[in-house]
Formats: structure tokens, C-alpha cells, sequence
């Protein structure tokens, strides 16, 4: 393992796990806090959005933002893998990383500084209503890219290994 | 791009995505639900138990069982081939495995209850008893957490190798 292999496999495991951490939220927490009247959605959605800011988190979801252009900048001279690196990085900074400090962070918030003492029940469920829906949907992108992030980075390794193994396959036959 | 390569990358992706999703748990919302009152932790994890079994999950939790076996089949005679049977047992027995026979049983355990019924102080213990720090629900799921992230790094090796 040297240096370009370990930036590599670095910023695929972070992305594999934030990919999955979106998408956890995709098909079991949404739907499961779409039952949830509103005064409990909003009391659960603001226990996440605190729990979640932790070093562990953050490490890794900022990690790819930074481990990802090294990474490309060291296959700079291998052009076929350089191209799908370029398209992985890009599509965490702007997909992942860009959506969520400009669209989810924003209404998380937004509704971090929501009181549900001072508010009527009409002013709870305007609040959910004005989030709830943008959110989910800025999650759908964002789950999407790092998906998208991690398939091309998978696939980014593959393109050595086809060489690889047809030439061991040519030796074994 | 052969057949060997696809079934490497969805592989790969799927196991990926199951490790990401254990690891959601446990960097948030575990720790969110035990922000939460009793009553509120035991309806969201029960909520949350019937949700998650839909066709999308079940691809990503399923899928490795089928695609890392076929993956170390097609490697067959090939360097990757032993580091491919060990995901594939990674995620089929430490992921797989032991949802099955440690958290499952558990997390049907809870189903029993009706949170809408319970007392604030029994809610509290009950939620402690099922996911508080060091239950064996906790243990399990680092566990699963774990080998499904070695299971994907090991697949991310033998791509790079």
C-alpha cells in the first residue's frame, strides 16, 4: 500500500459510509418519522441534528472533501482512472458536501432555532411543512452522489484490474 | 468492463451502503434516540424496525450475500479469490448473521411492547435494557458495523490490487 493506494481506499471507505449514512435515512428514518405527529417530528429531528455533529461524524464527512482532490491529483499521470477520480471528487464536494452545508445545514438551522414551547400547534406544523419536504428532497441528491461517488470509485480500481487480470488470465491458459 | 467487474462493483457499492447505513445507527441515531424520552425511543425504534424491511434495503443487505460468493467464484484460481471468500463471509455471517440471530430476536422483543401503554419509569428501563451502552443490542450492532466495514474495504483492496 503506498501513498496513492491509501488516499484511495481513504476517501472510498468515508464515502461508502456517508453514502450509507444518507441513505439510511432515505428508506428507514424518513419514512419511519413521517408517522410522527408533528410536535414529536420536530423534537426527533432536532435530537439528530444535535446528536450527529460529533467528531466522529464530521471527520468523516469532511475527510472526503479533502482526501478526494489529493487523491486525483496522485493519479494525475494514469489518464483513464485521473478522469473517473475527477468525476468522483466532484461529485462529493458539490453533491454531497456542497448540498448539505448549502441546503440541509441551512434548514437544520433554521429549525434548531424553532421553539416548540412559544409556538402555536399551526405555528408546529407550518415549521414542519417548510422543512420536512425540502429536506427529504436535498437528501434524495445528496444519497444520490455519493452513491454515484462511490460506484466510480470502485470503478476507478477496476480499470487496473482489467489489465491485471486478462494478463494473468493470458498466463494461466 | 466484464461480467467479473460488475459483479465486483455492485458488490462492492452494496456492501458499501449496508456499512454506511449500521454506522448511521450508531454515530446518530442511537445517540439521538437516547436524547429522547423513553416512550418516544421505544415508538421510533419500533417504527423504525418496521420501515427499514423494503425492497431498497433489502437489495443492499441481501445483495452482497449473493454477489461477493459470486465474486470469489469468477476470481476462482486468481490472487483476489481468498480475500473475496473472506468479505463474502464477512458480510454473510458478521452482517447478515448476526442481525439475524442477535438483533432480530431483540428488536422483536421490542415490538411486544405498546410505548402508548408504558410508564415514563418503565419506558426507561425498558429502553436502557434494550440499547443503552454495553446491552448486548449494542455489541451486536458494532459488531455487524465492523465487519461490514472490513467486508467493504476488503472488496476495495482486491479492486485496487
Amino acid at each position: 500500500m503506498n501513498i496513492k493506494k491509501t488516499t484511495l481506499t481513504l476517501a472510498t471507505i468515508m464515502t461508502g459510509l456517508n453514502a450509507g449514512l444518507f441513505f439510511a435515512f432515505h428508506i428507514a428514518i424518513i419514512p419511519a418519522f413521517k408517522t410522527l405527529s408533528d410536535h414529536t417530528y420536530i423534537t426527533s429531528m432536532q435530537a439528530i441534528n444535535s446528536a450527529i455533529l460529533n467528531p466522529v461524524f464530521l471527520s468523516n464527512f469532511i475527510g472526503p472533501a479533502i482526501v478526494w482532490p489529493i487523491a486525483t491529483y496522485l493519479h494525475r499521470g494514469e489518464p483513464t482512472r485521473f478522469k473517473l477520480l475527477l468525476a468522483a471528487s466532484l461529485l462529493f464536494i458539490i453533491g454531497t458536501f456542497g448540498v448539505t452545508s448549502a441546503a440541509n445545514v441551512p434548514l437544520n438551522d433554521m429549525l434548531a432555532q424553532f421553539s416548540l414551547q412559544s409556538s402555536t400547534p399551526q405555528q408546529i406544523t407550518a415549521m414542519r411543512t417548510a422543512f420536512e419536504g425540502p429536506w427529504n428532497n436535498w437528501n434524495v441528491i445528496r444519497t444520490t452522489a455519493s452513491i454515484f461517488c462511490l460506484l466510480l470509485s470502485i470503478l476507478a480500481c477496476i480499470s487496473s484490474l482489467s489489465a491485471h487480470s486478462s494478463a494473468s488470465r493470458q498466463k494461466s491458459a | 468492463m466484464n461480467f467479473d467487474h460488475i459483479v465486483l462493483v455492485i458488490g462492492g457499492t452494496l456492501t458499501g451502503l449496508s456499512a454506511g447505513l449500521f454506522y448511521a445507527f450508531s454515530v446518530a441515531i442511537i445517540p439521538a434516540l437516547r436524547g429522547l424520552k423513553g416512550i418516544g425511543h421505544i415508538a421510533m425504534m419500533q417504527e423504525i424496525n418496521v420501515k427499514i424491511v423494503n425492497p431498497v434495503f433489502l437489495l443492499s443487505y441481501f445483495g452482497p450475500c449473493l454477489l461477493l460468493p459470486l465474486a470469489a467464484i469468477l476470481y476462482w484460481g486468481q490472487p483476489q479469490w481468498g480475500w473475496l471468500v473472506i468479505a463474502a463471509v464477512l458480510h454473510i455471517i458478521g452482517v447478515v448473521g448476526v442481525t439475524h440471530t442477535r438483533n432480530i430476536p431483540l428488536n422483536d422483543q421490542l415490538a411486544t411492547y405498546d410505548a402508548s401503554r408504558l410508564s415514563e419509569v418503565d419506558a426507561d428501563q425498558i429502553r436502557k435494557k434494550f440499547q443503552g451502552p454495553g446491552t448486548p443490542w449494542m455489541r451486536w450492532h458494532t459488531f455487524r458495523t465492523l465487519a461490514a466495514i472490513v467486508a467493504t474495504t476488503i472488496v476495495f483492496i482486491v479492486c485496487l490490487s
